[in-house]
């Protein structure tokens, strides 16, 4: 028995090693076409669509990575117009960031101008962080009649903070994947990130209770506020435990909303505000009388007092359909670095909390 | 809100348009310069990008007084090359102002991105948003304008008509050249903010060529434009309307089709052979129908026949349907807590979700299906609640597990599920639920 049990260990050890030479072969095998970059100061140089994946990198990359973003933060990501340095800061890039959908429409012709083959779509270098959410507003008909439709469905995903955490997770993949020796180094910058937006999200003492995941899932099904507020553990009401942006966000549930574009889609959802219109339905197109006056007529029945802008429409534009219904117009940056104040993801989604609540007169 | 609140400022706006425009339009089109108010547009779009730059923010006073002083430089240029004897044409200097207007406000647009909207807002205008004070300043400005031009009148009808007389004569065309455009400015820079570009063109030079086509005196030409202007605007608003179609477009198309009309109407009238003036009529009738079908017969071809557009339905509810007929532990993850228990409570297969506990390593959805499993397998559902009880690592879930076992232990033993298991107290307490556990375990 002794005997027998020593041996299979003594063959489990000895076949280790090879393995791992061969697995260490590959890794430098695969690893080569990387070093011919030069690296910045030898770090990963990440560059990404928006400002928004930028920070969440260097969240995760921390010292490890030297992050661009193409866009600037208070840019309409839908029309960016190509520079020569766009192409490039790719052609010299090791990891390519970008939503991954029909958002950056200009990204492929840079990629294509850089000539970096390592980050086109589906090699190691290119990551799309939308991966993995769960879309809303698949349209079932695909048809450009209805302006600048998104096919796989609305591409601002990154106003919600549950969102924030699979492209986070996508990121730092795609760390791990151009440069696997720092492997533990990205993991543990990922579980930093998705702690720190749990507990942003829900209240520290929640999610020592509950888990980000579960609150994740009740959030997202709509069912968090209902569940904590019925159940009670250890002689407390849940409830009372819930803080972070979904306790300043609790008194505008349900309350009415009207933006401009359709950008806080995904925010809105989590956050249980109905979102009753926009102004410019459909991108880039004006209007048509009909939609305005269904908009006034709505925003008139359901008292909507509130129309949230991203701050590169046309701000007069926002004012004068706030004076015409008697709203206030919430002008707040779409990204990460759309005013100077906001430096990081979690500034943004504080802008947003902090701008709606004072919109809607809750101090 | 009635479509006559909706409509009436829009409508109102177009007229105050329709007035001046109509008249400008006769001069702009006299002196060949047809596209100065492009040209003088894009510069005023230039100067609030420039005041946007100095951090004046778009459509404040600020950035009108340097849109104003914009237009005004540019009148001076459209002014300085008006030469005498015309070697290049000045419509070739108006399009390269235009050009290079346009290209310095990309370039200087591309350091403050913010103001990138704005440009494009300049194309198509924000008529259906007019408001009362904008309305009354077009109508109060546009007056002065009127006025000016109606004093200095002889000035600037010989500066247009016969530029060559006026030089001879001793007029100083270049002074009245620009104030000419100088005064043009100051109504562009107002109209294209509302109208924008495309209706500013139209509002030009429609009326003032369905004017100029029949007839020669000034006073009636202005009668016809004000009235071509004012029917067209209504029948495009209305149509815009009902149709529901965007007000600044519909009403440029609406100006294209009554100018057809004219035209038309002119070429049956004037001719001296009425029978064959309509018979080409007819004839250019249906070469347009057949042009309009063959496009329609290549563009159905080349797309493949039909409309395809059904066929690139993206189905949403398939995958759920094929997922729910999936594995029990795929469908449970893709829920909450509460849903999960709504699901659990059909599942009736202990065999299912036995091998579900033990393919995921997540509390929730152990302790989920070990509740379960209580009711349908008592013996393992209270082995594994048991089993959460003791290496669980939230709170709320041991806490569950608990609940679950206390109603059958008729106690807790002294655990606490908010304490972690590894505590001294909560270790003995353990103790007590394992001998509790071998002792109802058959």
């Amino acid at each position: 028995m002794t005997i027998h049990g020593n041996d299979k260990k003594t063959r489990g050890l000895g076949g280790s090693p090879p393995c791992m030479v061969v697995a260490l072969l590959c890794a430098g095998l695969f690893s080569a076409p990387l070093a011919v970059h030069a690296r910045e100061g030898g770090k990963i140089y990440v560059v990404s669509t928006l400002t928004d994946y930028a920070a969440i990198a260097r969240e995760i990359g921390g010292d490890k990575v030297k992050v661009e973003a193409i866009a600037k933060g208070d840019e309409d990501s839908h029309f960016v117009l190509p520079k020569p340095s766009y192409a490039d800061r790719l052609s010299r890039a090791d990891l390519f960031l970008t939503t991954g959908l029909d958002l950056e429409l200009w990204a492929p012709s840079v990629i294509d101008k850089s000539q970096n083959g390592l980050i086109r779509e589906g090699q190691v270098g290119y990551v799309a962080v939308s991966d993995g959410i769960a879309m809303l507003e698949i349209p079932k008909i695909v048809d450009r009649g209805q302006g600048g439709v998104h096919v796989y469905g609305n591409p601002h995903v990154h106003t919600s903070p549950i969102n924030a955490k699979v492209i986070a997770t996508n990121i730092a993949i795609g760390l791990k994947k151009v440069d696997s020796k720092n492997e533990a180094y990205y993991a543990a910058g990922l579980k930093k990130f998705k702690n720190a937006i749990d507990e942003r999200l829900y209240g520290k003492e929640l999610v020592a209770l509950l888990g980000g995941k579960t609150l994740d899932r009740l959030a997202q099904s709509g069912n968090l506020i209902s569940f904590l507020e019925g159940k009670e553990v250890g002689g407390a009401k849940l409830i009372e435990k819930l803080g972070g942006w979904m306790q300043e966000m609790r008194p505008l549930r349900g309350k009415k909303l009207v933006t401009y574009h359709k950008n806080w889609i995904y925010f809105s959802q989590l956050f249980g505000i109905d979102v009753i219109g926009e102004v410019e339905p459909k991108p880039s197109i004006p209007p048509s009388p009909g939609d305005v006056e269904r908009l006034i007529e709505n925003m008139k029945r359901l008292d909507v007092k509130v129309v949230l802008a991203a701050n590169f429409y046309d701000e007069n534009k926002v004012k004068m359909i706030c004076r015409s219904v008697g709203a206030k117009p919430i002008i707040v940056p779409l990204s990460v670095e759309g005013t100077p104040q906001v430096k990081n993801y979690f500034q943004l989604v504080d802008t947003w909390v902090n701008s709606l609540r004072t919109g809607y007169g809750i101090r | 809100m009635s479509p006559w609140q909706l409509m009436l400022l829009p409508f109102l706006e177009c007229l105050v348009l329709v007035g001046i425009h109509s008249y400008l339009g006769i001069h702009v089109i006299k002196r060949k310069v047809i596209f100065v108010d492009l040209a003088l547009a894009q510069i005023a779009a230039l100067g609030t990008i420039v005041a946007f730059m100095f951090g004046i923010s778009p459509q404040s006073t600020g950035a009108y007084v340097f849109s104003l002083l914009f237009t005004f430089i540019g009148a001076a240029v459209f002014s300085l090359t008006r030469f005498r004897k015309e070697k290049i044409p000045q419509e070739a200097v108006i399009g390269l102002i235009y050009a290079f207007a346009a290209a310095v406000a990309i370039l200087v647009i591309d350091r403050a991105p913010h103001g990138a909207e704005h440009i494009k807002e300049i194309l198509t205008g924000t008529i259906l948003w007019v408001e009362w004070q904008t309305v009354a300043i077009a109508a109060a400005v546009y007056s002065g304008v009127g006025a000016f031009h109606y004093l200095f009148r002889d000035k600037f009808l010989l500066i247009s008509n016969d530029p060559q007389g006026a030089f001879e004569k001793g007029v100083r065309v270049r002074l009245w050249d620009f104030l000419f455009y100088m005064s043009f400015g100051l109504v562009i820079t107002i109209s294209v903010n509302t109208a924008g570009v495309l209706l500013v063109f139209v509002f030009l030079v429609v009326p003032a060529i369905m004017a100029m086509s029949i007839t020669d005196r000034l006073v009636h030409q202005l009668l016809i434009g004000w009235a071509a202007g004012t029917i067209v605007s209504f029948v495009g608003l209305v149509g815009s309307y009902l149709l529901d179609l965007p007000s600044g477009p519909m009403v440029v198309a609406v100006y294209g089709v009554a100018l057809l009309l004219v035209a038309l109407a002119l070429y049956v009238v004037r001719s001296k052979r009425r029978g064959k003036a309509t018979s080409h009529l007819g004839a250019g009738l249906a070469a347009v129908v057949a042009i309009v079908l063959a496009f329609y017969a290549l563009g159905t071809g080349l797309s493949g026949g039909g409309n395809d557009c059904a066929a690139l339905e993206v189905d949403g509810g398939q995958w759920k349907a094929h997922d729910a007929k999936g594995d029990l532990l795929a469908r449970l993850s893709a829920l909450d807590l509460v849903q999960q228990r709504a699901l659990l409570s059909e599942e009736r297969d202990a065999a299912a979700i036995l091998s579900a506990i033990e393919r995921t390593d997540e509390e929730e959805l152990k302790t989920a299906l070990a509740q379960r499993l209580l009711e349908l397998d008592p013996t393992k559902g209270k082995a594994h609640l048991l089993d959460e009880m003791k290496h669980g690592k939230l709170p709320i879930f041991r806490s569950e597990a608990l609940d679950a076992l206390k109603k059958l232990a008729q106690g807790t033993f002294g655990y606490d599920p908010m304490e972690e298991p590894e505590t001294a107290a909560n270790r003995a307490a353990l103790e007590k639920w394992d001998a509790w556990l071998r002792s109802v375990s058959p």
